[in-house]
């Protein structure tokens, strides 16, 4: 019996989830992008980490079987399985309104930045740093120059990741406002997180 | 700066430095924070974005996690391998490469420098780590080559606001990115 918690498109939500809980991050209307955040619940200075996670698998990004690991270089989520089409990224910062300022926005933008901040302040943690996200869904291909491009998600509508937490977690999932990049096809929409 | 050490100095808004690699083949974790306000520091994430690529270019910047740049590439002497994928070397990261007892890391020397500049709290942002070897493969896995640097390569560097950088030349002799030979390398302030 799995319960659903819908993040409605642009917003954030977070969750604790216990050692050893899996869930899944679903797409729920296709091309968009999750930026996908685990904190150690007992102390929240410890969290993913993109840079201590890309040594621990010597790759730019886990695949199903490998783990994400945390600033202290302990597992903290399991990528069990991938029911996509297995383009995800951890090299970008989130989006956050510095980003949409330097985009041309003038007046408020919602960014994964703020919605990680209100969903991690909902459940009393007001301090946090913002670790460099697990963009999930998110296609930004490296070409052998280094350089970055900015693609639309592949995703179609019910693709998902089946994840486990390898200690008791605070996980927050942001479904990526931005609509001046293409990566979410001008369009955000809304994403799911089930746990299983 | 002697082998497996680090230093660091406060460097006005403005000012040229140098980071020479003394006697080749050595890596250097290199780290920028805001001066007046060291919650704000260089980031590789942030950068990645502003310059849609891995690494700047001479003539490019890295910025903080506030998008706003830091540190001006001015100049590169060297092969032009960098990286700014990985994270510092830390005593859990030799704790899992079967190192028993402690090791020199550029995380601690990172600490115990901003430390002596008068800042013990402060968070590990991950490093510019110039002429480190680590190409992408096309399926993005990622491999440790010894560094391409020659003696007397070098980068020069401009601050664009104050602030505090720090280098730790990376004590690393269990993987090849130092050609298993730490060697001393030099902070030039311009």
């Amino acid at each position: 019996m799995s319960e659903r918690i819908v993040v409605p498109a642009r917003e954030g939500r977070a969750v604790e989830v216990e050692a050893g809980g899996r869930f899944c991050v679903v797409d729920l209307e296709g091309g968009q992008v999750a930026d996908t955040f685990a904190f150690c619940a007992d102390d929240v200075s410890e969290y993913h980490s993109a840079e201590h996670t890309r040594v621990s698998v010597d790759r730019l990004f886990p695949r199903p079987g490998e783990h994400f690991v945390t600033n202290r270089r302990r597992p903290i989520l399991f990528f069990e399985e991938d029911a996509t089409p297995g383009i995800h990224d951890m090299l970008c910062a989130a989006c956050d309104p510095e980003r949409y300022e330097g985009l041309g926005v003038e007046g408020w933008h919602a960014s994964c930045e703020e919605n990680l901040r209100k969903a991690m302040a909902a459940l009393g943690h007001e301090r946090i740093e913002i670790p460099q996200p697990i963009n999930l869904f998110m296609n930004i291909p490296v070409d052998k120059n280094g350089e970055l491009g900015w693609e639309p998600a592949p995703t179609k509508a019910g693709d998902h990741v089946v994840l486990r937490a390898e200690m008791d977690i605070v996980l927050a999932v942001s479904a990526c406002p931005q609509d001046i990049v293409s990566i979410n096809d001008g369009n955000p929409t809304p994403l799911a997180i089930d746990l299983l | 700066m002697p082998a497996r050490e680090g230093r660091g100095a406060q460097v006005e808004a403005g000012r040229r430095f140098r980071v020479v690699d003394l006697e080749g083949r050595q890596c250097v974790d290199l780290f920028a924070f805001r001066a007046n306000d060291v919650s704000e520091f260089h980031s590789a994430e942030h950068t990645r974005v502003y310059v849609n690529r891995l690494f700047p270019r001479p003539g490019e910047h890295f910025v903080t996690n506030r998008r706003r740049p830091i540190l001006f590439l001015e100049e590169d002497r060297t092969p032009g391998r960098h990286d700014m994928l990985v994270a510092a070397c830390d005593p859990t990261r030799f704790e899992g490469l079967g190192v028993e007892g402690g090791h020199a890391s550029c995380q601690e020397n990172l600490r115990r420098v901003m430390a002596e500049l008068g800042e013990p709290e402060i968070e590990i942002p991950q490093p510019i780590n110039l002429f480190t070897n680590i190409p992408v493969g096309r399926d993005g896995s990622l491999s440790w080559e010894p560094a391409l640097t020659e003696p007397g390569d070098h980068v020069v560097l401009r601050a664009e606001m104050d602030a505090y950088v720090v280098v730790s030349a990376c004590p690393q002799d269990i993987m090849a990115v130092n050609d298993r030979a730490p060697s001393p390398i030099a902070l030039e302030l311009l």
